[in-house]
């Protein structure tokens, strides 16, 4: 109870704090990134209160569907980023290197020993007779895949931003 | 006298995160010149309308499935709402040029 209670605290402070950096960012990417922590947070308390298939619904929805959609808008509102003449990211030799490397993990997730390493140290659970079970499957079976499509996310939306800058 | 918060946690540490979360989003609706940003706002305040129904439907109903279902449907009825709202911004910046809310609404008195 008392590791529940340091989670809590934790997850509660960047939530409130990301909230408020959200509503005083000068610049909309800015905020729109501190708005994907607040929904990560809120997530992660779904999970510290139980409801794994709400957290799963809350990461898909809030953390990967709507910023996507928001960024989208915000390209779309700048009347300015069709008339560059660069229109290349100039970051693209760091973001390509990253890529290279996500890719090579990937690659050795799924096709490797490695894979099957992991799968044999979680819990497995066969059946998927509920909801939870069902969620709690998906975390325990495909932990890294999650995780590098997650870092995906968060490195589009970081090279968005420094394509708006 | 209520428990600390390092012995047992209640829904009502989650209900004063959601309330400061709300708040946190009233105040960005009502002061944010953003149209994008008021968006912003408002799923803030959805968010933790859902927080207060999954915390209550942990720890006060036996049937605590009802709540997180009521929080899934909320969830993709919000991002519907969204995207309805971003197509309407998209339109707003097409009409005046601006998303900023006081620029558009002198612009719609100037045009009035």
């Amino acid at each position: 109870m008392l590791i529940n209670s340091i989670f809590f605290i934790v997850y509660s402070t960047i939530l409130i704090f990301a909230a408020i950096l959200t509503m005083v960012s000068n610049k909309i990417i800015h905020s729109l990134i501190w708005a994907m922590l607040v929904f990560l947070m809120v997530g992660c308390l779904f999970l510290l209160l139980g409801a794994t298939y709400n957290a799963v619904v809350q990461f898909l929805i809030y953390v990967v569907a709507i910023p996507i959609l928001i960024g989208v808008s915000i390209m779309l509102v700048k009347s300015n980023i069709g008339k560059r003449k660069i229109m290349i990211n100039s970051f693209w030799k760091i973001l390509a290197i990253i890529a290279f490397v996500l890719f090579i993990g990937e690659f050795l997730a799924a096709n490797s020993d490695v894979f099957n390493t992991i799968q044999s140290c979680v819990v497995n659970i066969n059946s998927y007779s509920d909801l939870e079970s069902f969620s709690k499957n998906i975390f325990s079976s495909y932990p890294i895949l999650l995780l590098e499509f997650g870092l995906g996310i968060v490195l589009t939306v970081i090279g968005m931003s420094y394509y708006e800058r | 006298m209520r428990d600390s918060i390092f012995q047992c946690l209640s829904t009502y540490h989650y209900q004063v995160v959601a309330i400061i979360l709300f708040m946190i989003g009233l105040l960005g609706l009502v002061y944010s010149r953003n149209l994008i940003k008021i968006l912003i706002s408002i799923e803030f305040i959805i968010n933790s309308i859902n927080l207060i129904f999954v915390s209550f439907a942990t720890y006060m109903s036996d049937k605590n499935y009802i709540g997180n279902t009521v929080v899934i449907f909320v969830s993709a009825i919000s991002a519907l709402v969204l995207a309805w709202g971003l197509y309407l911004v998209y339109l707003i910046y097409k009409q005046y040029g601006t998303v900023d809310v006081n620029q558009i609404y002198s612009k719609y008195k100037e045009i009035d």
